[in-house]
């Protein structure tokens, strides 16, 4: 039962990405027609659908790799995954969320009288910045048996990043004050560790 | 509230449609319908005529209108075509 499971799964997700592939690939030619006839702002979501449209297809193709030889007995399910398959998931690993970024690069500057480039790309990397320092914080908090000054820290680093993509937003100043005030703490925290060594 | 973006694009479009909804229109027409100024008009109304998509006419009153050419309703509706799937898509023309 669950090989068969297996076997339907991975021709859906197959046929799933083959589909996804296809509506990329016309999105990408209505959008370069529009782009042809002077829509110049269009030029991220294209190169966005693209590379997500090359995403597509390669998973797509692993997957079916996968399926036939599982379904041949040639190999266990997702043995793409060994090395010989290695270059394709890393292309995959990257283009997704390049592909998924430039089109939301694109939707931005859509509105390019609303929002600057530069404050899209500031906004974008704090907002991002916020869970990575979280998570980092949230490590340390369960590997550092009690000593908490650099979880602290990049707590504080975490909330900091969240209030300056809130500040670049809003433009609040009380709130460049106190990510002004975090960032201090936090970056005198980390210096406090290493200066007492 | 927050002027709405058009582009070079949504530009077109618009005077095209104004032109086609009035069956041939004057440079105050075209201004109205399509909400631009006169400058910006006179320079896209050059370069549609230049590329073949309009041509003056005299109509009966004695007055120059603009009119599509066949060339010029393809391209409309074209960009009616794009106009569609872009609301769609969730992005201005």
């Amino acid at each position: 039962m669950s090989k068969l499971i297996i076997e339907i799964s991975a021709i859906i997700y197959s046929l799933a990405d083959l589909i996804g592939f296809l509506a990329c690939t016309g999105i990408v030619y209505v959008f370069s027609r529009a782009y042809s006839r002077g829509s110049k702002h269009l030029i991220a979501n294209i190169l966005g659908f693209f590379i997500l449209s090359l995403a597509f297809l390669l998973e797509s193709t692993v997957f079916f790799l996968s399926t036939y030889s599982y379904l041949r007995g040639i190999s266990p399910f997702l043995e793409p995954f060994a090395s010989k398959y290695d270059f394709f998931w890393f292309v995959i690993l990257v283009a997704y969320p390049l592909g998924y970024f430039m089109i939301l690069l694109g939707y931005l500057s859509s509105y390019k009288r609303f929002f600057s480039m530069p404050i899209i790309l500031t906004t974008l990397s704090q907002v991002i910045s916020f869970p990575l320092a979280a998570c980092i914080a949230l490590i340390i908090a369960l590997k550092a048996n009690g000593k908490k000054p650099v979880m602290v820290s990049f707590l504080l680093l975490s909330s900091s990043h969240i209030l300056y993509a809130l500040y670049l937003v809003y433009l609040y100043e009380s709130l460049l004050f106190i990510l002004s005030l975090l960032r201090l703490l936090a970056t005198s925290l980390l210096f406090w560790i290493i200066w007492r060594l | 509230m927050r002027k709405k973006y058009r582009s070079h694009v949504g530009v077109l479009l618009d005077i095209l449609r104004a032109i086609d909804e009035e069956g041939g229109a004057n440079v105050t027409r075209i201004m109205l319908k399509a909400n631009i100024p006169y400058d910006r008009l006179k320079f896209y109304l050059t370069k549609l005529i230049n590329e073949g998509y309009l041509e003056k006419r005299i109509n009966d009153e004695g007055k120059t209108v603009y009119v599509l050419t066949p060339k010029g309703v393809k391209l409309l509706s074209e960009l009616l075509f794009l106009k569609e799937f872009f609301d769609s898509m969730g992005l201005p023309l």
